[in-house]
């Protein structure tokens, strides 16, 4: 939940400064009420899922000689705790921010100032899974290791987040004028060229993750953390290839047969297998490369 | 569809730069890159005279606070110091024994924070013996 959270939130902050400025007229607002929306349902997932991560590490944490409140206290003192009680608050702020952040990015200083606030929040958490991961734990090679994953995690929330993005303005177009056809033309090309950005730079970080923590390619199939790393790999072929269908078969189609139903239920499909990759990847981040 | 020059141009923007962070990344494969123990004194099966201190050498630094050492004689906690990193080596740690240990079976129990938020356990047993 912590990995959906913040993939959304940056999601949210990447699609209101790179897709939100370049759609034209009235729309305009009505994309960045969506941005915030996922902004919004981004933090709540963050927060809950701090909550989670915190209960989880300190189940992993607990020496049964001494009190639970001794154990949390040790465990906020350690670099993990610190990164987490940044996250944590960060997360709240970010919450605060997108409430306050301007629906139609219009409104008082203060409210478009909650934007710039809310985005930098959610671009800072992005470290978080880098400073308390495997990239932390990759010790001679942390100076890219760490900045890898932050890209990886950035990358990541610009695609699916932006996905995400992408089907709440549609719902809300389509709720107001009822056809999303229009905005979809209109933002599907803008979005298109982020997710293609942003998929390059998570193939490669990903494939720069897999080179330092799989020590051979055998480790691939011998190793807990190999078995996972190759199903998270074709869960992202799966999304890559969906995520083409979407760009260059049904764009296309979005004022033929059937409008923009068909591209949407992709859509919705691929959205589903990133949150299953989501899944995966948490599971691969508790899992040691060395476990056998 | 023109599948072609997006392709084209991914290859040439990004293949190429990743290539040249993935050829010296590789160079500097190092066996320590995730944290376990090494060794410790007294090692895992040993029979030794009583010790005055237990170490343990690590494959990297643990986080600060994270370490926990303890010596049980069977159920029973055995009193020591907290373990203490050494001075010189911060992958290194000490615990000192504040008794002289009775002949008997021991386990060292201990755990530890890795740099990448894995709790790592182990325990290493051993048995006393007085010459």
């Amino acid at each position: 939940m912590l990995f959906a959270g913040l993939i959304t939130t940056w999601g949210a902050a990447s699609s209101r400064w790179l897709i939100a400025p370049r759609v034209l007229g009235r729309r305009r607002h009505s994309v960045i009420g969506a941005a915030r929306t996922v902004g919004l349902v981004g933090s709540v997932a963050l927060l809950a899922g701090a909550g989670l991560v915190f209960w989880r590490q300190l189940r992993d944490f607990r020496d049964p000689l001494v009190p639970w409140g001794e154990d949390a206290s040790v465990l906020l003192a350690t670099d993990w705790g610190l990164s987490w009680r940044l996250t944590a608050v960060g997360a709240l702020l970010a919450l605060v921010a997108f409430v306050f952040a301007a629906s139609d990015g219009r409104g008082s200083d203060l409210r478009r100032a909650s934007w710039i606030v809310a985005s930098a929040l959610a671009g800072v958490m992005c470290a978080f899974p880098a400073f308390t991961g495997h990239a932390a734990g990759t010790e001679g090679l942390r100076w890219l290791s760490i900045p890898a994953d932050i890209l990886h995690v950035l990358a990541a929330g610009s695609w699916i987040g932006g996905l995400f993005f992408v089907l709440i303005a549609e719902r809300r177009e389509r709720r107001r004028t009822g056809r999303g056809n229009a905005l979809l033309a209109e933002v599907l090309p803008l979005y298109s060229q982020v997710a293609l950005i942003a998929g390059a730079v998570l193939i490669a970080t990903g494939v720069l993750a897999s080179w330092l923590h799989v020590a051979s390619l055998d480790a691939l199939v011998s190793t807990r953390y190999g078995r996972i790393l190759l199903t998270k790999i074709g869960l992202v072929l799966v999304v890559l290839i969906l995520g083409a269908v979407n760009w260059r078969v049904l764009t296309p189609r979005l004022w033929g047969v059937g409008g923009a139903r068909p591209l949407r239920r992709n859509a919705i499909r691929e959205l589903t297998v990133a949150h299953l990759v989501i899944l995966v990847a948490a599971l691969l981040a508790r899992t040691s490369p060395l476990e056998g | 569809m023109r599948l072609g020059r997006p392709v084209a141009g991914w290859f040439r923007n990004c293949a190429i730069p990743l290539g040249l962070v993935l050829v010296p990344a590789g160079a500097l494969d190092d066996p320590a890159l995730h944290f376990s123990l090494s060794r410790s004194e007294p090692a895992a099966e040993a029979t030794v005279s009583p010790p005055e201190e237990l170490r343990l050498w690590f494959t990297q630094a643990p986080q600060d606070h994270s370490m926990s050492v303890r010596l049980m004689a069977g159920d029973a906690p055995v009193e020591t110091g907290p373990p203490i990193a050494a001075a010189e080596d911060d992958r290194v740690y000490s615990v000192a024994v504040g008794q002289t240990l009775e002949e008997g079976g021991y386990n060292i129990v201990w755990r530890a924070m890795a740099a990448d938020g894995h709790v790592v356990r182990g325990e290493i047993p051993f048995t006393v013996r007085v010459p």
